[in-house]
């Protein structure tokens, strides 16, 4: 588990942790560069639409694949937040889960205690 | 560790020419945004934002180099990317932008157009 404050500036320290678990655990280059950057974004939802105080992600390697669950990401109401097309438009943001769906193999919501929901990313090393 | 973003900024014939260096990121995005969008409020030749010392790169960052490209149309003033490198270009390529920006080898090239 990788716990931290919801905030901008402490998001960039769970990533490189994040990313060395991975490449420690010899998940390749790579799948790591990609499942790090899901991650960030990830992270960076949470702490934009304040979601929550604290950011929790749980890591698990199985049988060569990645599982990244970031808990507490969003609502039921707000289901639309795994949209994932960019802008139509050329527009300053909005690329954030584009960018999360094209790094990944898989990225769902999942439902977890609370009524919340958890954002689960899976990554084929 | 943190790389934090620095960013410098210089005149060349004519042209606004910005250096990135560090992580460009949710964190660190606002302190390139400032400098970035003001660099055309003078009318410049050209902006130039290097970006060979850019270490990771996240939506954030993507977002500002945008609103560089944006505000570059309504000012009417050329705006060029150089020293994109693996990173940033894998950014790019994902989020479909990489055909949106002019990109030079380097700055001495941009600098000529």
């Amino acid at each position: 588990m990788l716990a931290g404050p919801a905030e901008a500036r402490t998001l960039g320290g769970l990533r490189r942790q994040l990313d060395r678990f991975l490449r420690e655990a010899g998940f390749s280059a790579e799948g790591t560069t990609a499942l790090a950057l899901a991650f960030q974004e990830a992270g960076a939802n949470v702490i934009r639409h304040g979601r929550g105080e604290t950011l929790r992600v749980t890591v698990e390697l199985e049988g060569g694949e990645a599982v990244l669950r970031v808990h507490d990401y969003c609502g039921e109401k707000n289901a639309a937040c795994l949209s994932a097309e960019p802008p139509a438009q050329l527009r300053p943001g909005g690329l954030g889960m584009h960018l999360i769906r094209s790094s990944t193999d898989d990225a769902r919501l999942e439902p977890e205690e609370g009524g919340r929901l958890a954002l689960v990313l899976r990554k084929r090393s | 560790m943190k790389t934090p973003l620095r960013v410098a900024e210089e005149s060349q014939e004519g042209a606004k020419v910005l250096r990135a260096q560090g992580e460009l990121d949710l964190a660190s995005a606002g302190q390139l945004r400032d400098p970035l969008l003001r660099a055309f409020d003078s009318r410049p030749k050209a902006v130039v934002l290097d970006l060979a010392s850019i270490l990771y790169l996240d939506s954030a960052g993507v977002a500002v180099l945008v609103e560089g490209y944006l505000k570059a149309k309504k000012a009417k003033v050329p705006y060029r990317l150089t020293g994109v490198g693996p990173t940033v270009r894998g950014i790019l390529e994902m989020a479909r932008l990489l055909e949106v920006f002019e990109i030079r080898d380097d700055v001495a090239r941009a600098l000529t157009g």
